[in-house]
């Protein structure tokens, strides 16, 4: 379809594969054009089926387009064998293949082997014979693999959890990011009614490029189910519905009982900035500084601080990851906590030879790196040039240091890890903090983490954190565990997903999900607890959403420049504050914290699509029966 | 009732007994050839010689007529949209097709629309989980 | 020689006049000279002759066969091409037509139809809700021109007149019990109409 007609050229030339000259001349609106595209669309429609009806690209699908343009309204193709019929492959439970309509055009083979590093899929046979398949019976499992669907310019790779359910035109499209890791990925929520329909990528080449991991994709359908619809109050051993009113006033009831730092607030992976403040706020108020975010380490005062912003944020940036010559990986598995992050560092070990060393659990990252050791020690060989690595890190032109949230947030070792990081970038620093280059980065895996810190919702002090809680505010923290939270405490949830936090809960206070409000993450509404202080006692001063907005942006100017990578100016000395002579290495193994990247947060633990691909993929079951029943 | 001379004619030809009844329901008196009788009783009738437009009509077999009882093979017949009968037509009913019904608009068995799908979203089933 | 009931039912004391004559100049002066003198107006005035020939009109108009159609003892023609009732059609194996491509929906100008879709237990792609607002839709018969399995198709029924408003809002086993009913006229239209299709 691509050919045009170049001046003084006998024939139309194919453009995508004809090297330019100075001086042509590419006519593309010509009769010869027409003709030739034509043509080479009959060829194209010869062999694919007539089923737009039924199909789910029907409306977005580039050849009907093309059809639409060059097309003809007759065939002249009367092989009495009929068309070509192509058995369909199991690609697992989020491609659905038809592999009648496919034209052949190798677009999913090229992302899977180039982008996604899948390289089971390729093509066989040749002709009219030629296949687009995994050679043997086997499903892709590359946690980018739902982006073969945007590719496919044809239905033959479409959606499994959309299948037949929508069309493009009935849906309503709603510009927003995703939260399931903290990389922001630019999404575009495709809703009927209210229903979201499907996730679909939008292009931003600083952040997602083009693509979204799976999770992102197709954790929307947990949206639908588990949710929590009314407040409710627990009595005895089961929850009673009850009205705001009740709640909220069981609520302030408890809280004034409270008294300072007894009073404890922990703040989810998916909790919004807006929230955060407005919750900071409010228990600032109350004299609380028990301010804690929801992990292991979450209720101490954290190893990488508050106080300086480039302490945990990416400060390479992610498109800044391609052009790093060698990169240290310190506990953290890129392809899990942030498959974006990841594409780029394969993009950049593929094109610009990057090489990578990883300290931490031996993974498949989809291209090869340097395992360096599995704890701190291997550290230490790095520190000391007794390992190989250490010589490449000291060549380095642009080094970047990742640093895991995972060693910052659950590791016994944490802080001991970073000092000695901080010491290995003061070894590098004339390499590592270079103009326009900050290589010492912190790699979140949670969409609320970088926004929580701006806003300093983290313990101040040890004193504050070891108060022991009398009431707990759990802000849609779902990752705590039964130890967490204290027997004789007052629970309260917020959130929207009856998942682990509201299990423990005295009061659960339904929220709404990220699709469904106006929030502010950082690369990454507080109305219910605007409520909950008025009850209480103690009015927080905004009623409305801007002018929650506009305390965000007293407590962190950051926080609502939107679209702009702040670039700390402070990396050199944030991280002096880093090194500590006084701790101790435990010599904990720095293990991978996602153990199941299909289902971390409330939203994807309660995604049906997502359980059968973990099922599937990390616990290695067979789903084809369940594949069957395409929804239960 | 229409003229006189018609009404006359139709009442010699029809006989007392049916002109009485047509007269009481249809308000006319007319004459034709039964063609055929359905599944409920109604007659059906055609006179071509009759003014254009009325050449074919039914005679209800109920008290209380209403258009919607006259089953659907016969209504094509009554709308002159096929020329035969429908006892003519050699139709053969598949296994699915329904009774004919008739307009159920303000009985009990009047039809009330209800949703056909699954509900949008999922509430969660409150548990109670102890700390430790 | 013609009967004498059809020459008394033919009778009339009127004659067929042009009654689209110009309109007078209304500028000019009438000239009475040449108009019925006051006797003869005042003589029509006071006998009420208008009146009675109004009257004569009316009782000829008594002794002619009418031409009204007697609803609902006798209707009136319909074509194949009748836009009434909704209703969806099966194959001869009672399995549903409609394959959910929402052409239907969106080509409705009214916005009167709502499809929700999803995979059956067998794989294979049908509606799950086919709901048509019967006093949204304006019967221009697009869905049947879009639909191309004719699964909907707007039947030859015009007689589902209900009482109350929700008796219209029709869902996908209302039409489809339509479509049932109704088939055997169905079917007969669309064979009368497919050379033109």
């Amino acid at each position: 379809m691509c050919l045009v007609e170049v001046e003084r050229s006998p024939k139309p030339v194919a453009s995508c594969a004809y090297p330019i000259m100075p001086g042509m001349k590419v006519k593309t609106n010509t009769p010869l054009v027409h003709k030739a595209r034509e043509g080479v669309m009959e060829f194209l429609l010869a062999n694919h089926p007539l089923d737009c009806p039924i199909c789910d690209q029907g409306g977005e699908c580039d050849l009907q387009d093309q059809s639409m343009r060059y097309g003809s309204d007759r065939s002249r193709y009367n092989e009495p064998a009929g068309k070509r019929a192509v058995e369909d492959k199991n690609f697992g439970p989020l491609v659905k293949t038809v592999m009648t309509r496919c034209i052949q055009c190798t677009r999913c083979v090229r992302f899977a082997n180039e982008v996604a590093g899948a390289t089971e899929l390729g093509t066989s046979g040749r002709g009219n014979d030629m296949q687009i398949g995994t050679y043997i019976e086997k499903t892709i499992s590359s946690e980018m693999s739902g982006n073969i669907i945007d590719l496919c310019p044809v239905g033959a790779l479409t959606s499994k959890p959309y299948q037949m359910t929508a069309r493009p035109w009935e849906l309503k499209k709603h510009e927003s990011i995703d939260v399931t890791d903290a990389i922001g990925s630019n999404i575009r929520l495709d809703s009927r009614g209210v229903e979201i329909m499907r996730v679909l990528p939008r292009l931003n080449d600083e952040i997602n490029e083009e693509w979204i991991s799976d999770k992102t994709r197709f954790a929307y359908d947990g949206l639908k189910r588990q949710r929590l619809t009314t407040p409710l109050i627990r009595s005895g051993n089961k929850f009673v519905p009850a009205t705001w009113e009740q709640a909220l006033t069981t609520i302030a009831k408890e809280m004034k009982k409270a008294e300072g730092n007894s009073m404890k607030a922990i703040a989810g992976h998916l909790a919004d900035a807006e929230s955060m403040v407005a919750l900071k706020d409010l228990f600032n108020r109350f004299g609380s500084e028990n301010l804690a975010i929801d992990a292991p380490n979450g209720s101490k005062p954290l190893a990488t601080g508050s106080d300086f912003r480039s302490n945990y944020i990416l400060n390479s940036t992610i498109s800044g990851a391609e052009d790093a010559d060698v990169v240290l990986v310190v506990g953290s598995n890129p392809r899990h906590e942030g498959p974006i992050l990841n594409t780029r560092l394969r993009k950049a070990y593929l094109h610009n030879g990057q090489d990578m060393g990883l300290i931490g659990e031996s993974v498949d990252l989809s291209y090869e790196y340097t395992h360096i050791g599995e704890d701190s020690k291997a550290l230490e060989q790095i520190l000391n040039g007794s390992h190989p690595f250490a010589k490449k890190l000291a060549e380095a032109k642009k080094p970047m240091i990742i640093v895991g949230s995972g060693v910052v947030e659950n590791s016994a070792d944490g802080e001991y890890v970073l000092s000695k990081v901080a010491e290995l970038a003061e070894k590098h620093k004339d390499t590592l903090f270079q103009e326009e280059w900050n290589g010492f980065n912190v790699f979140q895996r949670a969409a609320s983490r970088t926004g929580a810190l701006d806003i300093g919702f983290t313990p101040s002090s040890e004193e504050a954190a070891s108060t022991s809680a009398k009431f707990v505010y759990l802000l849609n923290a779902d990752e705590i565990t039964a130890k967490d939270v204290p027997k004789d405490a007052f629970v309260v949830y917020q959130g929207h997903h009856g998942d682990n936090g509201a299990h423990y809960a005295d009061v659960v206070l339904p929220g709404s999900a990220f699709t469904e409000k106006n929030a502010t993450y950082v690369n990454t509404e507080g109305r219910i607890i605007r409520a909950l202080s008025e009850v209480a006692g103690e009015a927080l001063p905004y009623d409305d959403l801007p002018s929650l907005r506009s305390r965000l942006s007293d407590v962190s100017p950051s926080l609502t420049r939107y679209d702009v990578v702040e670039t700390p100016s402070l990396g050199q000395l944030g991280l002096s504050a880093l090194r500590k002579n006084n701790v101790q290495s435990t010599g904990a193994v720095l293990s991978s914290v996602v153990k199941n990247f299909y289902q971390t947060d409330p939203i994807s633990r309660a995604s049906s699509t997502m359980a059968k691909c973990s099922k599937l993929w990390v616990e290695g079951k067979d789903v084809s029966d369940e594949l069957e029943v395409a929804h239960a | 009732m229409s003229t006189l001379g018609r009404t006359l004619k139709n009442i010699m030809r029809a006989g007392p007994a049916s002109a009485w009844k047509q007269l009481n329901t249809m308000g006319d008196t007319k004459f034709g050839a039964l063609i055929g009788t359905d599944a409920v009783g109604n007659k059906f009738f055609e006179n071509n010689d009759e003014i254009f437009g009325r050449e074919r009509w039914v005679e209800y077999a109920s008290s209380d007529p209403d258009p919607a009882q006259v089953a659907p093979d016969w209504h094509m017949w009554l709308t002159k949209f096929v020329q035969e009968p429908p006892t003519e037509m050699n139709i053969q009913p598949k296994k699915f097709w329904g009774e004919p019904t008739p307009n159920y608009t303000g009985t009990r068995n009047a039809y009330v629309p209800y949703n056909t799908v699954r509900p949008k979203y999922n509430a969660w089933e409150p548990e109670v989980k102890s700390r430790e | 020689m013609v009967p004498l009931g059809i020459k008394a039912a033919r009778f009339s004391t009127t004659s067929i006049r042009s009654h689209a004559a110009p309109a007078s100049d209304n500028n000019q002066q009438v000239d009475y000279s040449k108009g019925p003198s006051a006797i003869d107006k005042a003589s029509q005035w006071l006998l009420l002759t208008e009146l009675m020939r109004g009257m004569w009109i009316v009782l000829e108009q008594f002794f002619r066969p009418p031409y009204t159609i007697y609803y609902p003892y006798e209707k009136g023609a319909l074509s194949p091409r009748f836009r009434g009732e909704h209703a969806l059609r099966r194959y001869a194996t009672g399995e549903e037509r409609c394959i959910a491509c929402k052409l239907c929906e969106a080509i409705c100008p009214a916005q009167a139809i709502t499809i929700e879709a999803e995979p059956r237990e067998d794989g294979s792609r049908r509606t799950t809700r086919y709901d048509i607002d019967m006093t949204k839709c304006i019967y221009c018969g697009f869905c049947q021109e879009a639909c191309p399995v004719d699964a909907i198709v707007e039947g030859p029924n015009y007689e589902f007149v209900t009482e109350t408003h929700e008796e219209l809002l029709y869902n996908k086993e209302k039409l489809l019990a339509n479509g049932d009913k109704w088939e055997v006229e169905i079917a007969r239209n669309l064979q009368a109409d497919h050379p033109y299709r």
